[in-house]
């Protein structure tokens, strides 16, 4: 039999497999193992209703939505016999995540002057809400006394809220107050004291409406206020400097998520494209010997902006990605100032910008299933980009760049330790 | 103690590897029954969905080339109808499908039912082989993977038309690439010889 006749016949048992896909007619949903988690959530969330007929492909595409739950570890599907001959009970039985939690990251860097001991650290607590709430807490401490430089303390206080209005609705809103910092730059030629205290709210919210499948219209908002002053005091003529600053960040986005995990996916993919508008509003006034300079900044970002992130696995064990993004629109800057010798300062440019990064990397799961399932997942990830990261802040700029990244990631109940080191390629 | 002894040497003991022999068709393996004494296995059985068994082999021809065929097997119990449906896609590209009542019948169809992993004769292979058996318990988007790999390589290989130096090589990817992907719930490795 020739090579050509082999595959044709292949091909042919493949449609006729296709035909005889199993579907079943699902009565009833039951959900065990679901911890703290209202099984409410977990039942909008994989987007099955009773009363309907799912095939496995269908059933299969739902554990993916219930494992993109940031609190979710597995998810596993069985059948139970329903009322009557050909319609099913459909088990769903869940590893959640621990009500406390805790997120601690740190990547090294040649570029970190200070020996920090982590870059990230946060300690939380979440507990259910009504049928379809969450409400976490969590905590950034302080952890200045372990290292020169780090994130002040911050307290943050956020409500998912999941299935509104009984359409799948997304919407979630988190507060973050953020303690005042006040440290010292430098102290051997004279002194730099500075302050800065952002406004104790910070909000940040999402609105998320599903369209249909694994698409969603996504709308994320956040906005953040700080004012900052300091004394730059050098040959004993000491400049103070007070500023304010308001940003707002929004964005309007669809989405297309098929990844199989939140945390750590191996398989899938994520692509999203919509609006991008950043605002930053900033009032600045320096004095120095009773002369005051004062200027006001308005930068605006209008962006069309796209990323397409997406994983495949090799072997059971491995797996690759890739990630795109891009970014084009308009910026606008406009200065007006007022110097202390009256003289008016005025900078207006508008121009077109564009940004862009693409990104490679490999995973090795360092544990068998059995081992994950015991102890959590245990993951090598290596990764290397080009360009600008831009990913959730405008007002962040990276210059073009080579950046390489490897990490150990252990990821349990409890939460995500992610340990590695980045590498810096240079400017391009 | 000696009967706990016993009972563990038994357990062990019954560890039996896969079974190789030869047919018409080609190489053949057959799989030990304490496979379907699993717990696991028995507890996704019950699942009433598709679960995955993989076969992969690994030898070498008489020349020295490294070459992996393989089969595969996807299971489901019909909670209603009491059945074991069985699809078998073997390593000489044939496909069937097999409906069996009852545990018990079931491990009689296991333990008589022997699949092609390699096609070519016996002859043209060196002695050792290593057969990897997988479990694949129902999981993302497996057949879907598989369809739409089957689709693509037939498209391809039939557009083209070109010869690849091992029917068998096409076949076990067509087999088997799809489903390397997924996570096995467990692997077994025996190191065997062919008779």
């Amino acid at each position: 039999m020739n090579k050509t006749a082999i595959v044709l016949m292949i091909l042919v048992s493949s449609w006729l497999f296709a035909s005889d896909e199993p579907v079943f007619f699902i009565e009833k949903i039951r959900i065990v193992d679901a911890a703290f988690i209202s099984h409410d959530v977990i039942i909008s969330e994989s987007n099955l209703k009773t009363d309907r007929a799912y095939s496995e492909k269908e059933l299969r595409n739902a554990i993916d939505r219930i494992n993109r739950l940031p609190f979710i570890l597995d998810t596993r599907f069985s059948l139970e016999k329903g009322s009557e001959k050909g319609k099913y009970h459909l088990v769903v039985t869940v590893k959640a995540a621990a009500r406390l939690f805790f997120n601690l990251e740190t990547l090294r860097s040649e570029r970190q002057s200070y020996k920090a001991w982590f870059d990230d650290l946060d300690l939380g607590y979440r507990w259910s809400v009504g049928s379809s709430g969450i409400m976490f807490a969590a905590v950034s401490p302080d952890i200045s006394w372990l290292q020169e430089s780090g994130s002040p303390e911050t307290i943050s206080l956020g409500y998912s809220q999941y299935n509104l209005f009984n359409r799948n609705i997304f919407f979630n809103i988190t507060i973050n107050w953020v303690n005042d910092t006040v440290f010292t730059l430098a102290q051997s030629n004279g002194s730099v004291q500075f302050s800065s205290f952002r406004s104790p709210i910070t909000p940040e919210m999402s609105l998320y409406a599903p369209i249909r499948g694994n698409h969603w219209l996504k709308l994320e908002s956040s906005r953040q206020d700080t004012r900052s002053s300091g004394i730059f005091d050098f040959n004993d003529d000491p400049i103070n400097v007070d500023s304010r600053e308001d940003e707002f960040n929004v964005r309007l986005y669809w989405e297309n998520n098929t990844l199989n995990d939140h945390f750590l996916p191996r398989d899938g993919k994520l692509a999203q494209a919509g609006l991008w508008y950043a605002n930053r509003d900033s009032f600045s006034t320096n004095t120095q010997d009773a002369e005051i300079t004062s200027y006001n900044r308005k930068e605006v970002y209008n962006f069309f902006w796209a990323a397409y992130k997406r994983y495949h696995p090799i072997t059971a064990r491995q797996s690759w990605h890739y990630r795109g993004e891009i970014g084009y629109g308009s910026h606008s800057l406009d200065i007006t100032g007022l110097r202390h010798d009256g003289d008016f300062i005025t900078l207006d440019q508008d121009d077109m910008e564009g940004f862009g990064v693409l990104e490679i990397g490999y995973a090795l799961d360092l544990w068998n299933r059995k081992k994950t399932a015991k102890y959590g997942n245990l993951r090598f990830e290596a990764r290397a980009n080009v360009g600008q990261n831009r990913y959730l802040n405008f007002f962040r700029e990276n210059d073009d760049e080579l950046g390489l990244s490897c990490s150990i990631v252990f990821r349990n109940k409890w939460g995500v330790i992610r340990v590695g080191y980045n590498h810096y390629g240079g400017e391009l | 103690m000696a009967a706990a002894l016993l009972s563990l040497f038994l357990l062990i003991g019954d560890q039996s590897p896969a079974h190789l022999t030869h047919g018409d068709r080609g190489l053949k393996v057959s799989l030990p029954q304490w496979i379907l004494e699993d717990e696991e296995v028995l507890e996704q059985f019950k699942s009433g969905l598709t679960n995955t068994f993989r076969i992969t082999a690994e030898f070498r021809t008489q020349a020295g080339t490294a070459l992996k065929s393989g089969a595969r097997l996807e299971i489901r119990y019909e909670l209603w109808d009491e059945v074991f449906l069985i699809d078998v896609l073997e390593g000489d590209g044939k496909h069937s499908e097999h409906q069996v009542k009852d545990i018990t019948t079931f491990r009689q169809w296991w333990r008589n039912s022997a699949f092609i992993i390699h096609p070519k004769p016996k002859t043209e292979l060196s002695s050792a082989v290593v057969i990897i058996l997988d479990f694949i318990p129902f999981s993302r988007s497996e057949q879907d993977h598989a369809r739409a790999w089957l689709t693509d390589s037939a498209k391809n290989n039939v557009r083209s038309g070109r010869e690849q130096s091992s029917q068998v090589t096409s076949i076990f990817q067509t087999i088997m690439a799809t489903s390397i992907q997924s996570k096995p719930l467990w692997s077994h490795r025996w190191q065997l010889t062919i008779p």
